[in-house]
């Protein structure tokens, strides 16, 4: 109990009603009111309820690289407000969340429960964007016996016990066979965060990751080959199960399309079911812009065909090379962003319930006088501001620009 | 138009609970008023409000702005807009008189209320600086002057 203004005396539920409204920034600098309000700001059910009202207003987050020369190589984050009730087609201003020294890699994951993932100078890390904590995890030395290895990290959230894990994927690859056929080599880590230590899990299907992963109800789901050379261009699709960290693979459905023509074929969360949008079709004049495959049966590889036709004047905007589909938002809309850096900057949202399209610009973003390679391309992800720790042997706070 | 038949319909009885403050005032309000708060609600379909309830945690003075804003949350045909200035002039007061809002929402149970009155303060708050909330929560168990420093130190971009 506190004693409140007067001879009152606030109970603690009501305290929490009023903090649980307040910004993340708010919260942690109210830490040091007393013993009572951190430990009440500290305490997992409030860092729940805070998360589930903090959801309500969530933000996008946008992760670009710095300027090269004469800025230190780094990511730098940003947030803007996704919803701006009363003004919905007023430009949102970007403000900086925090910088991340080093030289980037492409892989930042999506936003899961107020954290993201990513991968800077050959570390992974994972850090609380608003808060600007960040922890490195420990690596693994590699033993590679074979000709070629691949080491890749994914990024999950278990909404059953609200667990973060990291999976962390080796495939070595060896030449075995007199017939010039190749033998995969799989070694599955997953590193429960919060804790230090990589455990070592049964090894799944050979495959190797090759795009991003997304994440939803406690499933991981991502692109992948299977390593060997007999049959390249069969792609398949990988999930993995963060609670029971069980994998499964089934052939990526459709055509697999083009190699390199990968932004325009992505994953994404349908009506509660992992489904495949191909946007290659998007055309002027066309007819099909958006097939959508949904999963119905994973094991039995049923997949149900949905084709879009989009409102007319939205086809030539995202037909353009860079729009990509950059993952679904809280309200079920889906959220498309361009790769470069544009000005100026716009993100799409699509409502595949009403076939409706609305853009906002986003301002406040840093302009480069210079083109920047592909490899460094900006990422874009729904964020909901959250309270959840990172506790770790190496728990950094990153700058916050 | 038959505007005469419906004038010879006898008026609906309006069912009327009463409530009574700690301070001994009492408050008459329309169930279908009442019902906006869970703890009434509980206590009309239990059959317990045919005598006075008594609110022994809240006073007449507050108990009359509570009745005041569930009469007019009750009321038919207020637009969304209007609805949102009045509450607006509600919520208009002295912060204490805003947390003894809240504590009447919390013990009567109306989420709209403790909803309204919760974001007020919370908007009052959010820019605070830990000093300013101690006193205005009159909060005396403060860190010791080390242990404050450390906590102030892990959550120092908080404070820039």
């Amino acid at each position: 109990m506190v004693s409140g203004a007067g001879s009152m005396v606030i109970p603690d539920d009501v305290l929490a009603e009023i903090l649980k409204r307040l910004p993340v920034k708010s919260l942690c600098r109210f830490k040091c009111v007393s013993t009572l309000w951190r430990s009440l700001i500290s305490d997992p059910h409030f860092v729940h309820s805070h998360f589930a009202r903090s959801a309500i207003h969530p933000k996008l987050l946008i992760s670009l690289p710095s300027q090269p020369d004469p800025d230190p190589p780094g990511r730098c984050f940003f947030a803007a407000n996704q919803s701006e009730p009363g003004n919905p087609d007023q430009p949102r201003i970007a403000l900086p969340y925090f910088f991340a020294p080093g030289t980037a890699s492409r892989y930042v994951s999506q936003s899961l429960n107020g954290l993201i993932c990513f991968q800077v100078d050959g570390y992974v890390g994972v850090c609380n964007p608003t808060t600007g904590k960040y922890v490195t995890l420990r690596t693994i030395e590699a033993k590679i016996t074979g000709e070629c290895a691949y080491l890749h990290y994914s990024f999950g959230f278990d909404p059953v016990d609200k667990k973060h894990k990291v999976l962390r994927t080796l495939a070595t690859c060896r030449r075995s066979m007199p017939d010039d056929l190749r033998e995969v080599i799989m070694e599955h880590h997953v590193l429960d965060l919060g804790s230090d230590k990589w455990r070592r899990i049964e090894d799944g299907p050979p495959h190797i990751k090759k795009e991003s992963e997304i994440c939803f109800d406690g499933l991981i789901y991502y692109r992948a080959w299977n390593g060997t050379i007999t049959n390249p261009r069969q792609d398949y699709l990988v999930e993995f199960n963060v609670r029971t960290e069980r994998f499964r693979m089934v052939r990526f459905p459709g055509d697999n399309g083009p190699r390199g023509g990968h932004c325009k074929i992505c994953l994404i969360e349908f009506e509660g079911h992992v489904a495949v949008a191909d946007l290659r079709n998007l055309k002027r004049d066309g007819n099909d812009d958006v097939v959508l495959l949904i999963s119905e049966d994973f094991e039995r590889e049923i997949w149900r065909k949905k084709v879009i036709a989009l409102p007319p004047p939205w086809k030539e905007i995202l037909a353009a090379e860079e729009i990509f589909l950059a993952g679904t938002v809280g309200t079920g809309e889906w959220l498309l962003a361009s790769q470069i850096m544009s000005k100026p900057q716009r993100v799409f949202y699509y409502n595949p319930k009403n076939n409706s399209f609305h853009e906002i610009e986003i301002s406040g973003l840093p302009e480069y006088k210079r083109v920047l390679p592909p490899a460094v391309w900006q990422t874009f992800t729904h964020h909901v501001e959250s309270l959840v720790p990172l506790e770790g042997l190496h728990e950094r706070q990153l700058h916050l620009t | 138009m038959s505007s005469s038949s419906s004038s010879s319909l006898p008026p609906c009885p309006k069912k009327m609970i009463t409530l009574k403050s700690s301070d001994g005032e009492t408050f008459q309000i329309e169930e279908t008023a009442a019902l906006q708060s869970k703890t009434l609600e509980n206590m009309i379909d239990e059959n317990c409000a045919s005598t006075p309830i008594p609110l022994r945690s809240i006073n007449g003075k507050i108990l009359a702005k509570v009745v005041e804003f569930c009469n007019k949350h009750a009321e038919v045909g207020v637009d969304a807009e209007s609805l949102h200035a009045w509450d607006a002039e509600f919520v208009n007061v002295e912060y204490t008189t805003l947390f003894d809002y809240i504590l009447a929402a919390n013990f009567l149970e109306i989420p709209t209320l403790l909803d309204l009155a919760s974001g007020v303060v919370g908007d009052m708050i959010k820019g605070k600086t830990p000093d300013e909330i101690r006193k205005m929560f009159n909060i005396n168990d403060a860190f010791s002057p080390e242990e404050e420093e450390e906590v102030r130190r892990a959550n120092q971009w908080a404070f820039e």
